[in-house]
């Protein structure tokens, strides 16, 4: 394992504390939270599977039976979206960004194909929704829009609560992606008129496969997927107990100060890179962006060589660069923001969790500033005269 | 991350023969830093025993990038041009104990970089007539077109149906329908190995292959 791990937007580490509160649910409590007819086992484990259900819907300010447990973000999308359309008459009309999560982009453009019409919005080169596009995309027939809280790769946060009010003027149902967000920036259903919420635990030290839908009251959906009744009928199968406890006792960790802990090491990371490292470029905003993610590009140099080089240090960073080949584009929220091909692909994204130090960072930033300084002696497209 | 072979970290991490000749007798620049690659290498040519006396590289590039850069300076040097320009992709990513198939076109990109470095000299030199192009060619140069996900051929993955060149025209038919993930990558690596041709005035790319559904 890296010792250094800076890739928090891509999953976190399990908060000991967090895996703690889910042990019982696995080890000994391992009855299925069946309901009102069963054994006194199931029915423990179904008030727990109600507790937690219970505080993470007032993490939104929601009703809990607003709340539908998924095996994460992927579904809680692929629930919101697919199992609202269903439900419709055709033809249709969906405005969305394109700079969503492949989790809902993907999911739109495969539903293309049954005829769904789709809006992808731009953004602007800082990476907000243009809202005035936005606004013109909607039409009488549009009936859904998505739209994320935070961005995965630059961590812009979009104007929720604006898009929630041009939306309930006009009686759209607004979805939204919050899987980054959740815990870390403002996110309240009521505030910002959201009919769908997706949700997952493994962002903020929560397990890996457990997330949840906020489904507002009058919203209708149909099952993806069929099966049991559990989830109000809308989710089948086994509910995940352990991981929803897990879920619920997230949500309680997160505090103000990790909050602003984290906000502090990004903007550390940020003053310290743009002050000491020439030619840099940030990718999203300081003051408008989540705690956690910091999007940079290095100019005149290849993402994934840096990626490596600070890997072999033991320090674990993303990019948005894909030179696998030059099919597969480089990072397309980058390009959707106007970036040059050369830039996405020597953009990094540093992202930080409560468990990080400022040691890490200064340790980070020292590495970085060597590996930065190799690379561009390597390159032919480095100035010269200044290097 | 992907895994790779010893002897690319060891290059990667070391890399031998960096910077850019000044006074080069030769020079290529491949590839472009908005497909996330590119390599400049400058060479020094004996005039007479046609020994390559020095070679040096600069990479914008990933770390298969820059390992098989710097392995292909280290095999040709010291070696003529004749002898070098016979290295092929295959053996400078056997040089490195192998690279990971979507990175083969790395090697690709490090040795065609070489032989248009060697072929501006020659011209230069006016060792090379204009011969014409022949279907070999065509043939040779296509081998050198990779599917990116596999890293094989697309004459080895059979991809090639047909093709013609007549009149300073080029046209291929590719078992592949113009909607396939690859098709616009695969079709701008052939105009990319084929349109320079001196003789050729257009490429023409078929996508005949048919679709499943
Ligand atoms: C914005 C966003 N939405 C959805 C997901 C998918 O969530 P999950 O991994 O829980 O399926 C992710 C992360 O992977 C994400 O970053």
């Amino acid at each position: 394992m890296n010792e250094i791990y800076l890739d928090n937007a891509t999953t976190t580490q399990l908060d000991p504390w967090v895996a703690e509160e889910m042990r019982p649910w696995l080890l000994e409590k391992y009855a299925a939270p069946t309901g009102h007819f069963g054994h006194q086992a199931s029915l423990e484990a179904k008030e727990k599977l109600e507790q937690a259900r219970a505080a993470i819907a007032e993490s939104i300010n929601a009703q809990p039976e607003e709340i539908i447990f998924t095996s994460g973000g992927t579904e809680a999308n692929n629930l919101a979206i697919q199992g609202y359309l269903k439900s419709l008459k055709k033809p249709v009309h969906v405005v969305t960004t394109a700079i969503e999560h492949e989790s809902v982009l993907n999911t739109l453009r495969a539903l293309q194909k049954d005829g769904v019409e789709l809006t992808e919005v731009g953004v602007d080169q800082d990476g907000f929704i243009k809202l005035e596009k936005f606004n013109a995309a909607l039409r009488p027939e549009t009936v859904l829009c998505s739209v994320q809280l935070v961005n995965q790769e630059v961590g812009t946060i979009q104007p929720l609560a604006q898009i929630g009010r041009i939306c309930a003027k006009k009686g759209i149902p607004l979805h939204t992606d919050a899987v980054h967000g959740w815990g870390m920036v403002g996110l309240d259903v009521k505030k910002m008129n959201l009919a769908l919420t997706s949700l997952t635990a493994h962002k903020i030290h929560g397990p890996k496969g457990i997330g949840a839908l906020y489904k507002r009251k009058d919203v209708k959906l149909s099952p993806i997927m069929y099966g049991g009744y559990n989830e109000f009928e809308l989710r089948p199968g086994t509910e995940n107990l352990p991981g929803a406890t897990g879920m619920a006792k997230v949500i309680e960790m997160m505090k103000p100060e990790h909050i602003e802990h984290i906000d502090k090491l990004r903007r550390m990371m940020w003053d310290a890179i743009g002050s000491q490292i020439p030619w840099v470029h940030l990718n999203g905003s300081v003051d408008r962006g989540a705690p956690h993610i910091l999007n940079v590009t290095f100019d005149y140099i290849e993402g994934e060589s840096i990626l490596l080089r600070l890997d072999m240090q033991g320090i674990a960073v993303a990019t948005g660069s894909a030179c696998f080949s030059k099919a597969l584009e480089a990072s397309y929220v980058l390009l959707a923001m106007g970036r040059p091909h050369e830039q996405a692909h020597g953009s990094m994204r540093f992202s930080f969790s409560r468990f990080n130090t400022t040691e890490e960072i200064a340790k980070t930033l020292n590495a970085l500033k060597e590996i930065v300084s190799d690379l561009r002696k390597l390159s032919p497209l480095t100035p010269r005269k200044e290097a | 991350m992907l895994s790779y072979s010893k002897k690319v970290i060891e290059h990667f991490k070391h890399p031998r023969n960096v910077g850019e000749i000044a006074n080069a007798d030769a020079e290529a620049l491949e590839g472009s830093p908005a497909c996330g690659d590119m390599l400049k290498i400058t060479l020094k040519i004996n005039e007479k025993t046609h020994v390559i006396t020095d070679i040096k590289f600069e990479s914008f590039g990933c770390a298969s990038n820059i390992a098989t850069a710097s392995i292909l300076t280290e095999m040709v040097k010291g070696k003529t041009i004749e002898e070098a320009e016979k290295v092929t992709w295959k053996q400078a990513a056997e040089e490195l104990e192998g690279l990971p198939p979507v990175k083969m076109h790395c090697a690709v990109l490090a040795v065609d970089a070489l032989k248009s470095a060697i072929e501006q000299w020659k011209e230069k030199k006016g060792l090379t007539d204009k011969n014409p192009t022949t279907p070999d060619k065509v043939l040779r140069k296509l081998r050198n077109v990779l599917n990116p996900l596999t890293g094989a051929s697309i004459v080895r993955m059979q991809l090639l149906r047909d093709f013609d060149v007549k009149d300073g025209v080029i046209i291929i038919d590719l078992d592949l329908t113009s909607d396939h993930k690859f098709a616009s990558h695969i079709k701008e690596e052939i105009h990319e190995k084929l349109d320079h041709l001196w003789d050729i005035k257009e490429v023409k790319i078929n996508f005949v292959g048919e679709s499943e559904s």
